[in-house]
């Protein structure tokens, strides 16, 4: 309006411009303060905050898709219950591969390896070895051996065997001889060593856990004969840094894994390592696990060795990571520190012993960059006993029985808070 | 045992001392996913077994096999100009055979493409005739109009 006015009021030609005298008039009046600028104090102004940006939930984009299955991780992660957050990544059905413990198929274990991410070591950690060579179990062993031997006899000599196919009679055999044998053992171990004392034992249960590896789905499902679970957890075999077995990579296994005869089913994945949620022994102590194939036929395909190590891997994967789910830890939520446990693979006989430690549960693609693997120790079959003549155990092998009691007397570590 | 019999054990007729071919034919494949270097596709008849295709690879070809998966794959029926229903073809039975130690195999590339100085002049004047062909069908479907017309 006042400009309007003083055009009025002052008309000027077209081609003059009013700008420059206006600036003019300005400067000599000299209405704003001339003082230095930096003499004046400095304003701090607030910064503005706006809330992060969110991409639409309904559109077809791949930000879209990122944001929406961070939000589907987000809510399985709040969940305050172990209960809650099994139900929340088991409610969908889907297509699982089902892993079992014994797989016959020629080169396996490939596919095994890679979908736990398991880098496999000959020879069983140091400490188990010198737990073996320690007076403590010697003087176990020694007690125990003439009991030990006296169920095998029992077993072989005195108890009615059903008489017709003889696989089915060596496996009921086995088992039944196996148990007789544990019972026997914690029964004299669990007086002085309070670990064991401290422990349940769950016979002849069904394990089940499931995981995802690179966008697959697995389930596992086991039947062991013993589960012994303790309150507080064993100690770590080595340490997680360990650049040279925890830290790498597994070779990969890009095919389907039909190729190996591991077929997909449809189903709501389940998780149940042995027991339910509530029970305060939730650590995964030592597990039997018995091995009821042809050995004969395993052998004359050279895949013996093979097919045991698969089971001993298969399955103390399998507990773990059920006993990590129930701990609240998840795919998308790494465990904290490693979980161990122990395996031994049985006949009866013919005896194998794995140690294996959980240092990762992230196996999917969205932690592709994680370093870290899982390791399982292993050693060869052993026998117990060469044969059973005129009455008497020949060849009665004391290693292996050292072994197991090394297994059973290994001490359990309250947890580091 | 299958439900009929299928090994002739006496043949009516002289001599009798004969040789006798196999019953079945399988056909190596290509096959459709990556497999591992030591799984073999083939095409098998649907009443041949895991345990014939085992033999057939063993005794014949002394072919060592670990294992044999199969299925049956279902050719779904189809319907002529009269809408009867009828089978392009008949289903068939895939066997995915695991060789034995050791063993590898890799599906031989351009098995039977030729190369330009193997072909005589009647495939090449059927190669020009299939090409003409392909564009006569673009433009029939645009009823004549040539492909630079249009949006």
């Amino acid at each position: 309006m006042a400009a309007s006015m003083c055009r009025r009021v002052f008309p000027l030609g077209r081609k003059f411009t009013r700008f420059t005298l206006q600036n003019a008039c300005q400067s000599t009046r000299c209405t704003y303060s001339t003082a230095e600028t930096s003499t004046e104090t400095q304003v701090e102004v607030p910064e503005a905050k706006y809330p992060p940006i969110v991409p639409p939930l309904f559109a077809k984009t791949a930000e879209t898709k990122e944001y929406r299955t961070k939000l589907i991780i987000e809510g399985i992660n709040d969940k305050p219950t172990a209960t809650e957050m099994i139900y929340e990544l088991s409610k969908r059905q889907s297509w699982h591969y089902n892993i079992f413990p014994r797989c016959f198929h020629y080169s396996f274990l490939d596919l095994y390896k890679h979908c736990m991410k398991t880098v496999i070591v000959e020879d069983l950690p140091k400490q188990i070895v010198e737990l073996a060579n320690s007076p403590s179990v010697e003087s176990a062993a020694e007690m125990l051996k003439p009991h030990v031997m006296d169920c095998i006899l029992q077993q072989q000599l005195y108890v009615y065997r059903y008489k017709g196919d003889p696989a089915k009679r060596d496996s009921t055999a086995g088992r039944q001889t196996m148990e007789n044998v544990m019972r026997l053992l914690l029964a004299g171990l669990a007086g002085d060593f309070h670990h064991l004392r401290d422990s349940q034992i769950d016979q002849d249960v069904v394990v089940k856990s499931f995981w995802k590896r690179d966008e697959t789905k697995f389930q596992f499902t086991g039947n062991p004969l013993f589960l012994i679970r303790t309150k507080e957890p064993l100690p770590e075999f080595i340490s997680r840094d360990d650049e040279q077995l925890c830290i790498g990579e597994v070779p990969s296994w890009s095919y389907a894994p039909e190729n190996v005869s591991v077929f997909k089913q449809h189903i709501n994945p389940v998780c149940f390592p042995g027991f339910k949620i509530g029970n305060p022994f939730t650590y995964g102590h030592t597990q039997i696990y018995m091995s009821e194939f042809n050995r004969k036929k395993c052998a004359e395909n050279k895949t013996l060795e093979e097919v045991l190590m698969g089971i001993g891997m298969s399955s103390s994967f399998g507990w773990l990571n059920g006993l990590a789910l129930y701990q609240m830890y998840n795919p998308y939520r790494d465990v904290t520190q490693p979980m161990t446990c122990q395996t031994i693979v049985t006949d009866g006989s013919n005896f194998s012993f794995f140690c294996y430690q959980l240092n990762t549960l992230g196996l999917c693609s969205r932690s592709a960059d994680n370093p870290l693997r899982n390791v399982c120790w292993y050693t060869p079959d052993m026998k117990l006993y060469g044969d059973v003549q005129d009455g008497r155990i020949i060849d009665f092998n004391d290693d292996v029985l050292k072994q197991t009691i090394a297994f059973l007397l290994n001490p359990t570590m309250p947890l580091e808070k | 045992m299958s439900r009929f019999l299928r090994y002739p054990l006496y043949v009516k007729g002289n001599p009798q001392r004969r040789v006798f071919f196999t019953d079945f034919f399988i056909k190596l494949l290509k096959s459709d996913k990556e497999r591992p270097p030591n799984v073999v596709t083939f095409e098998c008849p649907v009443t041949m077994t895991k345990f014939d295709v085992k033999n057939y690879l063993e005794r014949i070809y002394n072919v060592p096999v670990a294992r044999v998966n199969t299925h049956i794959i279902y050719v779904a029926f189809k319907r002529d100009h009269k809408n009867r229903r009828y089978k392009p073809k008949d289903d068939f039975k895939l066997a995915h055979v695991t060789l034995g130690e050791g063993q590898t195999f890799q599906f031989p590339e351009n098995l039977f493409t030729k190369t330009e100085e193997e072909k005589t002049d009647e495939e090449l004047i059927e190669e020009v005739k299939g090409r003409q062909k392909v564009r006569d069908d673009q433009l029939r479907k645009r009823s004549g109009v040539p492909s630079w017309f249009g949006v």
